[in-house]
């Protein structure tokens, strides 16, 4: 592929050749060069102003890097925070839950019913509402269970064991069980009776409900305010006794 | 002596025109439009098209002026400026493409002895596709080799040979004809 002789020849004379451009040529390159100076001026100016620009868009972006990395690391420490607030919260609500708990018990003294009440009221503050329907469903399987059996002796051996329960729980209290032998078998014969004329169902329930309740709210409560609790329910079952007694009585 | 007191003032001349003198300006123009001119006639046929395109080309070399390392010849960097804004221009304004074919045949031509003017070889050059003309002036007028080729005109070397070779064979058969109508007219 050497170039051949022919081509050393175009080469030779091409190379030799000139050709002068027309008189207006200059005229044009002469405007065209005046053009471009006009601009030059501007275009150093341009420049400075561009590069002013860059740096105002790398300030503006490094400005925004921080606003946007402090913003991440404040929600990052929010995010850390909030659970202990809402820890305390809970706590708090504990609290709230247990004082009014403990206030309208020491408040209510005398009387079962309230009392009965207050301890239901305290079960369904503190214990599930499953935990709730399931001792529910299960005391109602025992009394359906019971009714089956209607052995009035076995009703009354559960409240016997309710009451050595008691008894056992505060021992002074003994004595006045044993004095109140007499009354106790009187109860048991009228109990009997009612329990064949199908009024036993309310108080059974009442009672074993109580129990439970009672079992639940001593699991939560402090030594002392249980202790005080067992002899304001023993007083109030020999008042509730005292009650069912008359109530046997006038029937 | 002489040639280097010629090269300190073209760079003197040269420092003048970066600074937008335009004597000076007007002086380079002077001394190289000419040579420019033919230059672009070589790949323009159109004489006003080729001044146009020369142009354009004198104002990328004053406004490129500064970047001139004065290590090669000022006549050199100023041609190569003429030959990429000719080929631009074909190009764009011409939109020439290169047949992607790498068919070439080695011929050689030698047995050719031309004795043409210099209209005679523009006019044989005249005749050849834009591709070829290019790719024929590029190698065989400049000098410039295979692979700056391919470069130049962004296309593959098989394809500047390829173009190469078919140039030639076109201008053979132009040169054939061209003497046998001299011998006519003889």
């Amino acid at each position: 592929m050497e170039p051949n002789n022919f081509e050393k020849d175009f080469r030779e004379k091409l190379n030799q050749r000139e050709i002068e451009p027309s008189n207006k040529a200059w005229d044009r390159l002469d405007a065209m060069l005046s053009v471009a100076e006009e601009k030059k001026p501007t275009v150093p100016l341009r420049s400075v102003q561009a590069s002013k620009r860059k740096w105002l868009y790398i300030a503006a972006s490094f400005i925004g890097f921080l606003l946007v990395g402090t913003l991440f690391f404040n929600q990052n420490k929010k995010a850390v925070k909030t659970p202990e607030t809402i820890v305390v919260e809970k706590e708090k609500e504990a609290e709230t839950e247990k004082e009014s708990v403990k206030e309208p018990v020491l408040n209510t003294v005398d009387s079962v019913k309230i009392e009965i009440a207050i301890a239901q009221k305290t079960s369904e503050e503190t214990v599930n509402k499953n935990k709730k329907n399931n001792s529910e469903a299960s005391e109602q399987i025992s009394n359906k269970i019971i009714q089956n059996e209607t052995n009035q002796i076995a009703e009354s051996s559960i409240i016997k064991n309710n009451q050595e329960k008691q008894s056992t729980n505060n021992p002074p209290l003994i004595d006045e069980m044993s004095k109140q032998d007499n009354v106790d078998r009187l109860l048991k014969t009228a109990e009997t009776k009612i329990l064949a004329e199908n009024a036993v169902k309310s108080k059974s329930k009442i009672k074993i409900n109580s129990n439970d309740l009672l079992d639940q709210v001593d699991g939560e409560l402090e030594l002392s305010f249980r202790e005080k609790m067992i002899a304001k329910i023993n007083k109030s079952y020999h008042t509730v006794k005292v009650a069912v007694e008359n109530r046997n009585v006038k029937n | 002596m002489k040639i280097i007191h010629l090269h300190q003032e073209e760079t003197k001349i040269i420092k003048l025109a970066v600074e937008n003198n335009r004597q000076a300006q007007q002086q380079i123009y002077s001394k190289f439009s000419s040579k420019m001119l033919s230059v672009c006639r070589q790949y323009i046929k159109d004489i006003q098209l080729a001044e146009d395109v020369m142009i354009t080309a004198f104002m990328k070399v004053f406004t490129n002026l500064s970047k001139f390392e004065h290590k090669g010849s000022f006549e050199g960097w100023i041609r190569r400026i003429m030959i990429n804004e000719c080929i631009s221009y074909l190009r764009v304004q011409k939109k020439v493409k290169f047949a992607e074919d790498e068919f070439f045949v080695e011929e050689s031509f030698n047995e050719i002895d031309s004795q043409f003017t210099v209209e005679q070889i523009q006019y044989l050059i005249d005749a050849l596709p834009d591709g070829y003309k290019m790719v024929f002036n590029l190698y065989a007028i400049e000098g410039y080799k295979h692979n700056e080729i391919a470069k130049m005109l962004g296309i593959n070397e098989g394809t500047s040979k390829s173009q190469l070779s078919h140039a030639r064979k076109m201008l053979q058969t132009q040169i054939t004809i061209l003497k046998k109508q001299d011998n006519g007219t003889e």
